[in-house]
């Protein structure tokens, strides 16, 4: 396979000066990996590059193919950054798994979720007891935030009152 | 299909090869540079996780994957010096942290500009804990594309000096 060094250090000087416009232009919103869809494109990106620093694709093809995904990206956020239904279309609704410490059945169906791995969340929490939970929600993230019952909640600095 | 011996013990030393390489490249570049603190380092990294497997496959040759992951090492290091040495470099380069809660009030602008979703600016504060947005002081979408949220005092942990308030007077009780 033929493939000149001197043409390696060209496609990469291009493509990497591009990407960094690219990348500032679009905004530190498209990859900071918020939602799951902000993550693949983020790996999408990071894929297109190789091929055009072996010359397998012209510079022009990747210009275009990472131009497009990027204005994808950043009109589909434009749009749901505006309107919350289609927001809620886009990314799953913040569920919660577990409401004033019981588990919602129901969510745990729908989101294919075992009991077990609520648990796991918790525990990642650094909850023990989930009779302390008021709410656990599967997050568009894919992580669980875990909100506690106000009496189960770290010591606040208003809390030091009480002891006036 | 005949399995070429010959051929998976290249594959090893190659990959064994790309493996040593790119941990010094990993090296020289710092910290600063894979730590992932603007979304672009986060870029860099998959871009050298990427190209090293045409190299393991010998699609290309070691040279030509040395050069290749060489140069993209250069120009980031040639990129954060600039940016380190010129505030101009450094403004068009990189982002700059937006504001997006100010003492309890949602930036609506700040969220426009950034294209975020209340919703989502909600999700990220319920990770961090946070279910009343009275307690957040600032909240910033910092340049590597998180979150972070400093709290009103009043809603901040406990820390011992708050306790030594409590002592009725300086004397031995």
């Amino acid at each position: 396979m033929e493939i000149s060094l001197t043409g390696i250090i060209i496609r990469i000087s291009f493509i990497y000066v591009y990407a960094l416009a690219l990348v500032r232009i679009s905004g530190k919103q498209t990859l900071g990996q918020l939602t799951p869809m902000d993550f693949i494109v983020t790996l999408i990106i990071g894929d297109m590059f190789d091929n055009v620093f072996w010359g397998e694709v012209p510079v022009i093809e990747g210009v275009v193919a990472f131009t497009t995904v990027t204005i994808l990206h950043m009109l589909v956020t434009f749009f749901t950054s505006r309107n919350t239904s289609l927001y809620w279309m886009l990314a799953s609704p913040a569920r919660p798994l577990v409401e004033e410490g019981r588990l919602v059945q129901k969510n745990l169906q729908r989101e294919r979720i075992r009991p077990e791995e609520v648990q796991f969340a918790l525990r990642l929490n650094g909850t023990e007891h989930m009779r302390e939970v008021k709410e656990a929600r599967l997050e568009p993230s894919g992580q669980v935030s875990v909100i506690k019952h106000p009496a189960n909640k770290a010591i606040q600095k208003k809390d030091v009152r009480l002891l006036r | 299909m005949e399995i070429d011996w010959n051929e998976l013990l290249y594959t090893g030393l190659r990959a064994s090869f790309v493996y040593v390489f790119l941990l010094v490249v990993v090296r020289l570049l710092g910290k600063r540079e894979i730590g992932n603190t603007t979304a672009f380092d986060l870029i860099v990294a998959l871009i050298l996780g990427e190209v090293v497997d045409e190299i393991i496959y010998g699609d290309v040759t070691i040279l030509q994957g040395v050069v290749a992951i060489g140069a993209t090492a250069v120009w980031h290091l040639v990129n954060s010096w600039a940016s380190f040495k010129s505030r101009i470099i450094d403004k068009l380069t990189g982002a700059s942290p937006t504001i997006v809660i100010k003492n309890g009030q949602i930036q609506h602008k700040s969220l426009a500009k950034e294209r975020l979703n209340k919703e989502e600016l909600l999700s990220e504060l319920r990770l961090m804990s946070v279910d009343d947005i009275k307690e957040v002081k600032l909240a910033t979408l910092e340049p590597n594309g998180k979150i972070s949220v400093i709290q009103e005092d009043w809603a901040k942990p406990v820390q011992k000096q708050d306790l030594m308030e409590l002592k009725p007077a300086k004397g031995k009780s």
